[in-house]
């Protein structure tokens, strides 16, 4: 893993989970997340495990806050390059491993965009993560639709639980 | 530590949540202790807010609310040379 990876992985470890969850992603560190998915995507297996070792738990609660944050912006514009960037960023998260049962909500919403993009969620998340497991891979194809309402400005948003 | 208990499924969003409140209730009905296995840190007890039991929380957030409203105590114990975290009633 390069230095830079390396740098945004601590950089995510060291921000207020708090401010995170509750004001949203500060744009640079977006710009952060994005790097990282863009060296992640394409990576091999093994370079892929090694960079998923050095997710934090304070990392996967930013990684996972950016996934709801990317599937927004899919749903809102059809958007897939954020799409692909949210079910990257999932993988990256290690939520399956850490507990599946927290990654329903953000599948869902990725699903959910998926279908607002007008591609097929299962056949869209295994495609962008070719070693998906089945266990996520079932949660794509099976998911219950979240609930969805409008901000002030009329856009979609997802109801945040 | 005897008698604690592993939450393990899989299955879509309801089953899950289902069997996940149910596996709570009857912990809670049996009175049985649970060895709290995750550290107690905001990301593990808030997280991303998206667990199964409740709004807000982590799963497993949701699971400590449940047996700490059900009048389960957290206490320390000592194992084999291990300091166990564990949720008991007195």
């Amino acid at each position: 893993m390069t230095n830079n990876l390396d740098a945004i992985l601590k950089e995510l470890d060291r921000q207020d989970l708090h401010a995170i969850v509750e004001a949203g992603i500060p744009l640079e560190i977006k710009t952060q997340i994005k790097v990282l998915c863009a060296a992640y995507r394409p990576a091999q297996l093994e370079a892929k495990k090694e960079i998923r070792s050095a997710v934090t738990r304070n990392a996967t609660v930013v990684l996972l806050t950016f996934v709801s944050a990317m599937a927004t912006l899919a749903m809102q514009e059809k958007n897939e390059e954020a799409l692909d960037l949210g079910l990257v960023a999932l993988d990256l998260s290690n939520i399956m491993q850490i507990d599946f049962r927290d990654a329903f909500t953000h599948v869902a919403q990725l699903a959910f965009a998926a279908v607002e993009c007008g591609v097929n969620p299962a056949a869209h998340a295994l495609s962008v993560i070719p070693e998906i497991s089945a266990q996520l891979l079932e949660m794509f194809g099976h998911f219950k639709p979240p609930r969805v309402t409008r901000n002030s400005q009329g856009e979609l948003i997802f109801v945040k639980s | 530590m005897r008698g604690y208990k592993v939450f393990q499924m899989t299955g879509t969003l309801d089953q899950v949540a289902e069997a996940n409140a149910a596996w709570v209730q009857e912990v809670i009905v049996n009175g049985e202790p649970m060895i709290v296995a995750s550290d107690l840190t905001y990301a593990n007890v808030v997280g991303s807010g998206t667990g199964l039991l409740e709004e807000g929380v982590t799963s497993f957030g949701g699971e400590l609310g449940s047996f700490i409203e059900a009048g389960y105590e957290m206490v320390t114990v000592e194992e084999a040379g291990e300091v166990l975290l564990v949720l008991a009633l007195f």
